[in-house]
């Protein structure tokens, strides 16, 4: 069983991450996954704009899996950011269009995913989350992306309080561009991946070409500084700790999906 | 002990007040000065874990510039007021713990541009919020800057040249105060933020603010340099010295009227 499904339909590719009773987080290998996944289908002449969707009806993507990080070592961080940074690197380089249909919770790294794409619909009952910081980690990535998309002041409420964002606040600020009842969401994706894969694909390459560089380049000194402060904070120990916390809260048994399906 | 701010403190949380409310809260250079040191003494104390900052009264978080001090300056003092703000502002850019601003009434001018340094703004449906320089004078900069980040290049030029005020429910539409309450309630609520952000993992929390200096650093510097280039080149030509002569004498007409 594999943490990503991905298929073909008359030009538009669906992407969807599969790990629902882990609310669809991205472990090692789904994040590898993924990251082979979309440089196969940027090569894909027949594969026209992308939709990303997340299995089942609570989750999209809880972001990254908090069992596999609780585990890392004080030495671990930049190794383990360097894999990170290969991931987003792949989303921001994708040549084509990307949309969002975003089925549940979206969190931390699912979140990122999300502000990384072009056109993102929610049900009404999704919710985006930047939690970072209940976990003991700087949002420097989260940052970079929510301050190009809602500005500084937006932004820094988000990531110091971790507060969930509705959809309907969502939409209200701009992040998400429509909402759509949970059982129309994945064929009002396609049919906006459609309308997108018909417009003239020179004007397309380009214009998402120009996008997704001036992107990069914000993004390429977030993920080094991400590197360098994510170190920083895994060797005072304190996201072990809060994550062992956290953990703790949940009487040591259940997942962190609990708290993001609470 | 200071003499134009109160500090207090409450568990983990400690609580600025701007305190001249007879001249709304307005701050000169030695309040400029007790603000300052008393930031970075809190940014010192290890029991402190979030910062409230408020204005006392329920008319004015603070009007910004005292212009009863500001009518009087030549162009090397203007240029030494911007060092004024640079070692203020940098005290509350310093800060490694959270800032709350309890917008309790009108936040003006240079009052605007502390209440956008701070971190999560929580005000009431009566509270006023612009940058109004302009009408008296004096041309902007750090405000532009600080609107800029937040807002976009179409708003800041708007606001900046209008010298307009908004009203509660226009700088919540566009994201500058995040949460409304009734007035009553403007002071218990930020503290409850305060709380709840005293209480997150602090590693995380100083790494956060200081993610969000480095990417603010090149453009408040910037701003400063231009505001003392541009503010010498103002004050010497005297309009903003006259300006605010005319405005403090229509003032104290409308008060004795």
């Amino acid at each position: 069983m594999t943490g990503l499904l991905v298929d073909r339909e008359d030009g538009i590719a669906l992407a969807t991450f599969n790990r629902p009773a882990a609310l669809n987080a991205l472990d090692t290998a789904t994040r590898l996954a993924m990251t082979e996944a979309l440089a196969g289908l940027a090569a894909d002449a027949s594969v026209l704009a992308l939709v990303v969707t997340g299995a089942g009806e609570r989750g999209y993507c809880a972001g990254q899996d908090i069992r596999e990080s609780a585990a890392l070592g004080q030495a671990d961080g930049a190794r383990w950011m360097e894999s990170w940074r290969t991931y987003f690197a792949a989303v921001a380089s994708f040549p084509k269009p990307i949309v969002h249909a975003i089925n549940g919770v979206a969190a931390g790294a699912g979140f990122e995913t999300v502000l990384m794409g072009d056109i993102r619909l929610a049900a009404p009952h999704a919710r985006l989350i930047m939690a970072e910081v209940d976990i003991g980690l700087p949002a420097i990535v989260g940052g970079f992306l929510l301050k190009t998309h809602l500005g500084h002041s937006r932004m820094t409420e988000l990531v110091l309080t971790g507060r969930p964002i509705a959809a309907d606040e969502a939409r209200q600020i701009g992040i998400v561009h429509e909402i759509v009842p949970a059982s129309e969401l994945l064929s009002a994706a396609r049919k906006r991946a459609r309308n997108l894969a018909d417009k003239p694909p020179v004007a397309l390459r380009l214009t998402l070409g120009e996008l997704r560089a001036g992107f990069r380049r914000g993004l390429s000194e977030a993920t080094t500084a991400a590197a360098r402060y994510q170190s920083e904070a895994i060797a005072t120990g304190e996201p072990q700790r809060a994550m062992a916390e956290f953990f703790a809260r949940r009487r040591g048994g259940a997942t962190a999906t609990e708290r993001l399906d609470a | 002990m200071p003499e134009f701010i109160k500090v207090e403190r409450s568990g983990a949380v400690a609580t600025v007040v701007l305190n001249r409310p007879e001249v709304m809260n307005a701050w000169h250079s030695p309040m400029r000065v007790e603000i300052t040191q008393t930031m970075r003494r809190l940014n010192g104390e290890p029991n402190v874990m979030a910062i409230v900052l408020t204005g006392a009264g329920d008319k004015a978080f603070c009007a910004g510039q005292d212009l009863n001090e500001t009518k009087t300056f030549d162009a090397d003092r203007a240029a030494e007021w911007i060092e004024e703000w640079r070692r203020m502002y940098g005290a509350i850019r310093a800060l490694d713990k959270p800032l709350i601003a309890a917008l309790n009434g009108v936040a003006a001018g240079s009052a605007f541009q502390v209440a956008l340094l701070t971190d999560v703004r929580i005000g009431h449906p009566g509270v006023r919020m612009g940058q109004p320089e302009i009408n008296s004078g004096i041309a902007s900069t750090l405000g532009p800057w600080l609107m800029r980040e937040m807002l976009g290049l179409s708003r800041t030029v708007e606001l900046t040249l209008s010298g307009r005020m908004m009203d509660a429910a226009e700088c919540h539409a566009i994201g500058l105060i995040h949460r409304i309450v009734p007035a009553p309630e403007v002071m218990a609520a930020a503290l409850a933020t305060a709380g709840e952000l005293a209480a997150k993992p602090p590693v995380a929390m100083r790494l956060n603010k200081r993610r969000f200096r480095e990417i603010t650093e090149a453009g408040f510097n910037d701003a400063l340099e231009a505001g003392i280039r541009i503010q010498k080149e103002s004050y010497a030509s005297g309009e903003p010295q006259r300006w605010m002569e005319r405005f403090l004498a229509e003032r104290a007409k409308r008060r004795t009227a």
